[in-house]
């Protein structure tokens, strides 16, 4: 017969031996997460470089990630001739971003998020212009096709979706830009967004709300071209 | 029954989820869901209807490279900058001033005497103490050793390689982009060439068969040793930092400029001025050199050499060649054979108005930094040195990013060695599109288009900045285009620019 003592005490060697398995388990997954990190994200070490000031390793990045970006700028505003302002306006967003970068999240996730905000300011400011001025701005450039019927119908259709998306407020509009104009996963977003899929899901079904409602304010309204 | 859950709707009309029978129903009858339930057709066929997205033009990524790769560098000019320099920047100043007054106020606090409270023991004032000197017995206690004096704190500095051809780092072979720490060893094999960017955002070429030593980079302090061959320096002038570069007996001193230093042995050695001045300091003494000025230490004396500098462009010259793409400027550097020298039928060269003077640079230190420095140009006709006639056609050297091209600077020492005063190659098409940028400053929108229409008519060369040129032509035209009223045209000259090349 065992003293109660000591079963006391083998139990509690045995919980502090569990803590510590638990403990070395926990920091081996968190650096195989890191090395796994480091394998999937090229652009890491460029983006490190780039924050401690190698000009060179900026272009690096600049260069394998301007194709990206420009899907996601060309995808939020459309075919418009500021989009070479705003591709570099995103990439100079990002130097200043590297600044706090810490190697942790992935590159091409911050400059998602990067460009989808600066799209989305553009529009934004195109909106709040368009109501100062209160006459037909030129927004997109006319698409390139040669058939004028689906020329113009590509143009009303861009137009319609950039200006019901710039009366959204930014949280929605962001989920509703990865979700229904960049195709991604609501599990995808919730990394993107830093916040639950479910609360990613809830969000983009009220963007999708109000953003139809904006269409169908903006074709009652005729402003729509 | 409340209103249909718009949720349900747009899973309806986007992927056919069937809606039940009490929804159909209400749907019929509730004119408020009909009209979301079109709406969100119409959001729908919206969005099904926008294009794919294209490719990013090549023009356009080559622009926003360059913009970047300025701004990159203005950065790194800016983290060069003294510490104490950030905390004049607007945001600090608020914190830099409490913390200022804060230090003020604690020392007053500390050292302003206090009035002592209560009563005060009155001594009587001690006799006089006559000064004892120490006596010390070196044998029992050894003085102790003095204490070292304080090192001032190093902040090393790397520079790197912004194109190398036929090129040597140490034992290796230089890579582009590669990180260079104090001490490296920089080697280009005949008909190499290297060009090296320092961490201020100066340009160093070492042109073939030389070799430069990175003998301090540090902040403030940046020294350059040129063993043999020739460097040419692009230097925005900062008064926070000392640039020289030694060659032999020879120091020369960067005051804001672009030149040229060339030896080939310790006792001789080259110093030719481009751009600004440079204080060169040989045995025998130092001396400022100005633009268009060289001169040559060699047998214990300075002799001074006529050397002819490449004048600044116009501000409005267009944007430099892309920076991100070195394979262009690795290949312009290289020094081909003579059968792969570009060669451009010269054609006669065009009387310049007096508006093709160089312009002055109007930027501020700052901006100058981001700028890079102007192309070479053809000298005007008139200001032609005597010299031997010149077989026509003749070999076009391309010009890299820094205006300097190591190939032509080769060429330039070769004739300077020679005695022959140095007469610069036909960049005719280039010195047109400068002409027609004055053209369009001057006001002169006639003259300017018939210029440009001309230029846009002729045929296009194979030179790399044929569509940089074209580019700043069709802006001039567009320019004079909108001055003179001819709005049509302006667009037409506009959305030309805008498909880019």
């Amino acid at each position: 017969m065992v003293p109660w003592w000591i079963a006391l005490l083998r139990e509690r060697q045995l919980t502090c031996a569990m803590t510590a398995l638990l403990a070395h388990m926990s920091n081996d997954f968190a650096a195989r997460a890191a090395q796994s990190n480091e394998v999937v994200d090229p652009l890491r070490a460029l983006a490190l470089a780039a924050r401690d000031g190698e000009s060179a390793a900026f272009s690096r990045l600049y260069e394998r990630t301007r194709d990206q970006a420009w899907r996601v700028l060309y995808r939020v505003v459309g075919n418009s001739p500021d989009l070479e302002d705003l591709l570099q306006e995103s990439y100079i967003q990002l130097m200043r971003a590297l600044q706090s970068y810490r190697g942790e999240s992935r590159v091409s996730t911050f400059l998602h998020r990067v460009c989808v905000n600066v799209g989305l300011m553009h529009l934004r400011s195109k909106k709040r212009r368009r109501e100062e001025l209160s006459d037909e701005v030129p927004e997109t450039a006319a698409p390139e096709t040669t058939d004028p019927h689906r020329a113009a119908q590509i143009k009303q259709a861009a137009d319609l979706v950039q200006r019901a998306l710039s009366t959204l407020s930014e949280e929605k509009a962001s989920v509703f830009v990865y979700h229904d104009l960049l195709g991604l996963k609501p599990e995808e977003i919730s990394e993107l967004l830093d916040c639950p899929a479910n609360t990613v899901r809830s969000r983009l079904n009220r963007a999708r709300a109000d953003f139809t409602d904006a269409v169908g304010a903006l074709t009652r309204e005729g402003k729509a071209p | 029954m409340s209103h249909l859950e718009h949720e349900h709707l747009w899973a309806h009309v986007h992927d056919g989820a069937p809606l039940g029978e009490a929804a159909r129903e209400h749907l019929e009858g509730c004119s408020d869901c009909t009209a979301t339930l079109d709406d969100i057709r119409v959001a729908l066929s919206a969005l099904a209807a926008l294009p794919p997205v294209p490719d990013l033009p090549l023009a356009v990524a080559r622009r926003v490279g360059d913009a970047l790769a300025e701004e990159a560098d203005r950065r790194a000019a800016r983290s060069f900058a003294p510490w104490w320099r950030r905390l004049l920047e607007p945001r600090f100043a608020l914190a830099a001033v409490a913390a200022v007054a804060l230090v003020l106020w604690a020392l007053a606090t500390v050292v302003t005497p206090r009035p002592v409270q209560g009563p005060v023991a009155v001594l009587p004032p001690a006799p006089p103490v006559a000064p004892v000197e120490p006596r010390v017995d070196p044998a029992v206690a050894p003085a102790p050793p003095p204490l070292p004096a304080p090192q001032p704190v190093r902040h090393p500095l790397t520079a790197s390689v912004a194109s190398a051809s036929r090129a040597s780092v140490g034992n290796q072979s230089a890579k582009r982009a590669q990180p260079l720490g104090e001490g490296s060893v920089l080697a280009t094999a005949p008909g190499g060439s290297l060009w090296l960017r320092l961490p201020d955002g100066t340009r160093a070429g070492l042109t073939g068969a030389s070799q430069v030593t990175l003998a301090t980079l540090e902040q403030g302090t940046l020294a350059l040793e040129l063993t043999h061959g020739s460097l040419a320096m692009v230097v925005p002038h900062r008064a926070d930092r000392l640039l020289t570069v030694h060659a032999g007996e020879v120091v020369v001193k960067d005051l804001g400029t672009r030149f040229l230093v060339s030896t080939d042995s310790p006792g001789r050695v080259l110093v030719a001025v481009e751009e600004g001045e440079v204080e060169v300091t040989t045995p025998v003494g130092s001396q400022t050199l100005k633009a268009g000025h060289a001169v040559r230490w060699a047998n214990g004396k300075v002799d001074p050499l006529t050397w002819e500098s490449t004048p600044a462009a116009p501000t409005s010259t267009p944007t430099p060649a892309s920076r991100l793409h070195d394979d262009e400027s690795d290949e312009a550097d290289v020094l081909p054979d003579a059968q792969q020298l570009e060669v451009t039928p010269a054609p006669a060269p065009e009387p310049e108005p007096a508006t093709t003077a160089p312009v002055p640079h109007t930027a501020s230190s700052e901006e100058e930094w981001a700028q890079l420095p102007p192309q070479g140009r053809e000298p005007a006709p008139g200001t032609v040195s005597p010299g031997p006639p010149r077989p026509v056609p003749a070999p076009t050297p391309r010009v890299n990013e820094t205006g300097f091209s190591l190939r032509l600077l080769e060429k330039k020492l070769l004739e300077v060695q020679k005695g022959l005063p140095f007469v610069g190659v036909a960049a005719i098409r280039e010195g047109q599109v400068r002409t027609i940028t004055h053209l369009a400053d001057a006001g002169d929108c006639g003259a300017a288009l018939s210029a440009a229409d001309q230029w846009l008519a002729s045929v296009p060369t194979e030179n790399r900045n044929e569509l940089r040129w074209r580019r700043a032509v069709l802006m001039q035209k567009m320019r004079c285009l909108n001055r003179l009223g001819r709005v049509t045209e302006a667009s037409a000259v506009k959305a030309e620019l805008e498909v880019g090349p």
